[in-house]
């Protein structure tokens, strides 16, 4: 079933492709220190602002340093940041709008007041107030978008589980016998997952542009290391003179999450059963 | 001998906006092991819900017992642990819906839908399980059942996950299958072989079965004994042959009069007149009074109990109670 499954997987386009971008930036994270040219944190100053060349095949940054380089080490810390984050917030914000929805009552009223005092706050405002109570880390960062974009998901899972656990399957499945964490573990959270993919991989990218927006407010990631939204972040300083400082970093986002949206769409068509009748 | 299942003056609410609203009222039967009983009723009379109560899922947020017992083997239902029904529920008591096409999960096979049946009551071998599926599927007349187990609920046609359904209440041998309209949402010749199925399991495990249907023509193939319901209470309770011949409550007459018979063309086909009462509507005397062709004032005055007018014949109205064709025993 398996195999089966990945199978499927690989005659989908739209998973392939997507598939194919995330190996590529997974792949250059993971041999970081094989694959850069040079040493990212290794400055010229004689060689500031540099265009692309066969030198710098992406040019220098402010300092003389060579993108292609910062650009391959910043992938380590952004995959880390948008998988961390979005884990953390679709763990929390899953399970709590399985409860919210599931239950009802009390439970529901306490989680979803929750979720709207969080939602009553700029996301950008609640972020800082949590990096600045832990302290700017990596860590920290991610466990602060993890902990603001969990409302999005618990939301859109209670709805769901609003409807589903109406369905007569799932009153079948308690005349069978099934307890209520069976129940909710085994016969909604798959009937709820499919929304939650398709947010998930959209959030990715959320994640790693909110990740940047921290490391430019300075509360991210930390000089000198790099992220690739650090890095864009500088780069708007000097976008009229030296637009590849930014252009090649916000390619890279664009194309990560771009792959993240094509395997989540291809995910999803090739798991749902209602989609596979060929 | 006790019998299986004894509802003694049941009474279930549930909470709404404008305060609790009583939906079955003072319910009261009992049904024997390996006996077939119909409820017939129209929609809205309270059938489902004393069918929810019985396995003890009202919901929770909003359904409640009032009132009253349910007696299976001895034990009185509504009182057990929440952990202890869930031991009953599908090895004691099992349910099949109206909506085969909705009454399984999309995301599973049919075979692993079945083997959760089997695991549900802490049985965990893999391979067991399958093959103790794949046998169910054969009993109850699927033909290639090993690959069927493979296959989605949306493969298969309505009569087919029927019987899927009705595999998965039999897995483990139940005592007390309610089964609630399961006919309704298929096709005439397929509902033969459903009830006919319905039938021949019920009789080979010593399966009682309450089958719930508005269809009375139904209800008469398949059962002995026959419960209507009318706005939250049972009305009557009769033999199948008998509530054809003999209707005893004016409601069942009615209802029997609603059906149309070959042969009668030429006449208008009769209604009963008004609407059910709204099951919140506190109502003085019975219930039926403000439809019923034969109501007296005493009728609209005081709210009649159901009694046994004769072995096997129970009635809920003032003037059978009274009158001298029924002779009144309790």
């Amino acid at each position: 079933m398996r195999a089966d499954f990945v199978k499927k997987l690989l005659r989908n386009k739209s998973a392939l492709i997507g598939g194919v971008l995330i190996a590529i930036v997974v792949l250059s994270a993971l041999l970081a220190p094989l694959l850069a040219p040079r040493d990212p944190y290794e400055m010229h100053m004689d060689n500031r602002f540099a265009p692309p060349s066969a030198e710098h095949l992406m040019g220098t940054d402010q300092y003389g340093r060579d993108l292609l380089s910062r650009v391959i080490y910043g992938a380590v810390v952004s995959l880390q940041v948008g998988v961390i984050a979005v884990g953390v917030s679709m763990v929390l914000g899953v399970f709590l709008g399985l409860i919210s929805g599931y239950f009802g009552g009390w439970a529901d009223r306490v989680i979803m007041t929750l979720v709207d005092i969080f939602l009553s706050f700029p996301i950008i405002l609640l972020a800082i107030a949590f990096v600045a109570a832990l302290g700017p880390s990596p860590k920290n960062v991610m466990l602060a978008l993890g902990l603001i974009y969990w409302t999005n998901y618990a939301r859109t899972v209670r709805a769901s589980v609003l409807a589903v656990k109406e369905e007569e399957y799932v009153l079948a499945a308690r005349t069978t016998g099934a307890g209520d964490f069976r129940v909710i573990f085994l016969y909604i959270l798959p009937n709820v997952l499919a929304p939650v993919i398709v947010m998930a991989t959209l959030g990715l990218g959320t994640a790693i542009i909110s990740e940047s927006t921290l490391s430019f407010l300075g509360l991210g990631i930390q000089p000198p290391a790099a992220s690739w939204g650090s890095t864009l972040a500088v780069g708007l300083d000097y976008l009229r003179s030296a637009p590849h400082i930014s252009v090649f970093p916000g390619c890279c986002i664009m194309l990560t999450v771009l792959g993240f949206n094509l395997l989540g769409n291809g995910i999803r068509d090739v798991t749902d059963p209602k989609l596979n009748r060929r | 001998m006790a019998p299986l299942l004894e509802v003694k003056n049941l009474s279930v609410s549930f909470r709404t906006e404008n305060g609790p609203v009583q939906v079955v009222r003072d319910v009261s039967f009992t049904l024997a092991a390996g006996e077939i009983a119909g409820l017939v009723g129209e929609s809205g009379s309270g059938k489902s819900v004393l069918s929810f109560a019985v396995m003890g899922l009202l919901p929770r947020d909003s359904g409640f017992i009032d009132s009253g017992e349910i007696l299976f083997g001895g034990r009185n239902l509504p009182a057990l642990p929440r952990r202890e029904m869930g031991r009953i529920r599908g090895r004691e008591i099992s349910m099949i819906f109206q909506e085969p096409m909705t009454s399984l999960n999309p995301v599973y096979t049919i075979g692993n839908q079945l083997d959760e049946v089997f695991v549900n009551h802490g049985q965990r071998g893999r391979s067991v399980n399958r093959k103790r599926s794949i046998e169910l599927l054969e009993r109850v007349g699927i033909p290639r059942a090993t690959e069927i187990a493979r296959s989605y609920p949306h493969q298969l046609s309505g009569g087919m996950r029927q019987r899927v359904m009705i595999a998965m209440a039999m897995a483990l041998s139940p005592k007390l299958l309610i089964a609630d309209e399961p006919t309704t949402a298929l096709d005439v010749t397929i509902q033969a072989q459903i009830l006919r199925l319905i039938e021949q399991l019920a009789r080979e495990n010593g399966m009682a079965v309450i089958f719930i249907s508005h269809n009375l023509g139904v209800v008469a193939r398949l059962c002995r004994k026959v419960m209507v319901m009318y706005s939250s209470q049972i009305v009557e309770i009769t033999g199948a042959e008998r509530l054809y011949q003999a209707p005893a409550h004016p409601y069942t007459k009615n209802l029997l009069e609603c059906i149309p018979q070959i042969g009668m063309s030429g006449r208008r086909l009769s209604s009963i007149e008004g609407a059910v009462p709204h099951p919140g509507d506190e109502i003085t005397g019975c219930r039926f009074a403000a439809r019923c062709g034969e109501a007296e004032a005493r009728c609209r005055a005081e709210a009649p109990e159901l009694r046994r007018l004769a072995d096997g014949l129970y009635c809920r109205c003032l003037k059978r109670e009274t009158s001298g064709e029924w002779r009144v025993e309790s």
